[in-house]
Parts: structure tokens; C-alpha cells; sequence
């Protein structure tokens, strides 16, 4: 048994197309890995990729929306940590990062958001290639 | 679908917290305004449509954590595009 249990995360609106997924266990996935994993406690067998996305998409500067950073219960940037969705392409060796809709989660309290950021210009797959 | 009529000026009543106003109107184009609590979303449908897209194709079979753990991925600097 574990000393230390991987954080639930509550997103108490779902995800965007997925009203029912409220619940996760966001796992790291390796010490030294930007990547990890939003498992989902709704849907047993079922992932979400994610990845912070400073260091794989350097120029990334998210303005996060005062009203949805108000419905998240943080005043301060300081208050959330910013994950973004990952689509893995294997065969292509690409992973896909979505930048115009992060997931802001609200470390203290658990809870988080994907808040999609309208007419900011980032896109929604934005390729990274996987090295050897 | 419920179909109101409305000129400018007007507004309409959504549940007892949003409010939609017809702010003006020129022919095959019409500015709305919203007032809605922070938490609900108001955005062009076509825009939360590609969000809910993007979320189905990224949501797969739990991986194993040792593979992604694995992956090495190249950063690639990103700029904001003008839509």
C-alpha cells in the first residue's frame, strides 16, 4: 500500500462533451516525465493524457478568464496549476497538446476546470514531436 | 426549439439567472449580449463542439504509465495566430 495517495480532482462541470466525468485521480507517470495521467473515477478503464505545458511549448501564455478563474475559487495565478490535454499519435511520433482549452486546477482545494480560451489564438492541436 | 421574437433593446430570460439581450441587429447578422453567473459558459457553439471533440479523441484506454513515462518529447515553441 502507498504512503502517498495520488490527489482526486473534482471538475464540478464535467469537461466540455462530458458533463458526467467529475472525478480523477491525477497520477504522475515518472519523476522526471512533464506527462500524467487524469484517470477518471467515472468511467473505470478510462484516461485522460495531460502535461504541463511550459517546458514543451515554450511562448505559451494562457490569460485565464476572471470569471473562470472566479467559478474555480482562485484570486492569484499562484493559486492554480495549468495542465493541457494530450493526444498521443504514436505511429506518427507526435503528440498533440491543446492549448486553447487547459485544464486549471485549483491545487488546495482539488477541484478544476478546462476553461476554453476564446479568440486568444492558441490552438487546439499543437504538435510536439516524441523523440527516441 | 422555443422561438421568441424579439427587437432590439429586448431581452429574454433564461432559467432565473441568464439574461440574453438583443444588442443590434443588421441584416443576416445579430450582436447578443449574455449576463450569466461566472461559472456557466457562454461561448459560440461551434467553439465548445471542437473542445468536446478534441476531449473524445484524447480520451482512451487507461496506458500503461512506464511507456508514457518513456516518451521524449521535443518542446516546440508556440505564438498565438490571428483568427
Amino acid at each position: 500500500m502507498s504512503d502517498i495517495d495520488p490527489p482526486v480532482i473534482t471538475t464540478p462541470d464535467g469537461l466540455p462533451g462530458f458533463d458526467h466525468l467529475r472525478e480523477w485521480v491525477l497520477e504522475q507517470t515518472g519523476e522526471e516525465s512533464v506527462f500524467s495521467l487524469l484517470r477518471s473515477l467515472d468511467r473505470p478503464g478510462i484516461s485522460l493524457l495531460v502535461a504541463e505545458p511550459w517546458e514543451l511549448a515554450p511562448g505559451y501564455e494562457p490569460d485565464l478568464p476572471d470569471a473562470e478563474m472566479g467559478a474555480l475559487g482562485a484570486h492569484h495565478p499562484d493559486d492554480v496549476a495549468v495542465l493541457v490535454v494530450v493526444r498521443l499519435d504514436v505511429e506518427s511520433r507526435q503528440a498533440f497538446l491543446n492549448l486553447a482549452a487547459p485544464i486549471v486546477v485549483h491545487a488546495a482545494k482539488g477541484v478544476a476546470r478546462q476553461m476554453i480560451l476564446d479568440r486568444q489564438g492558441w490552438p487546439m492541436r499543437h504538435a510536439v514531436a516524441l523523440g527516441a | 426549439m422555443l422561438v421568441l421574437t424579439r427587437r432590439v433593446g429586448e431581452t429574454i430570460m433564461v432559467g432565473d439567472d441568464i439574461e440574453v439581450e438583443v444588442l443590434e441587429v443588421r441584416p443576416g447578422i445579430v450582436r447578443l449580449g449574455v449576463r450569466a453567473p461566472k461559472s456557466v459558459r457562454v461561448l459560440r457553439s461551434e467553439l465548445v463542439a471542437e473542445v468536446a471533440s478534441a476531449n473524445a479523441e484524447a480520451l482512451k484506454e487507461t496506458p500503461d504509465l512506464g511507456a508514457i513515462a518513456a516518451l521524449k518529447p521535443n518542446p516546440q515553441p508556440v505564438t498565438r495566430s490571428n483568427r
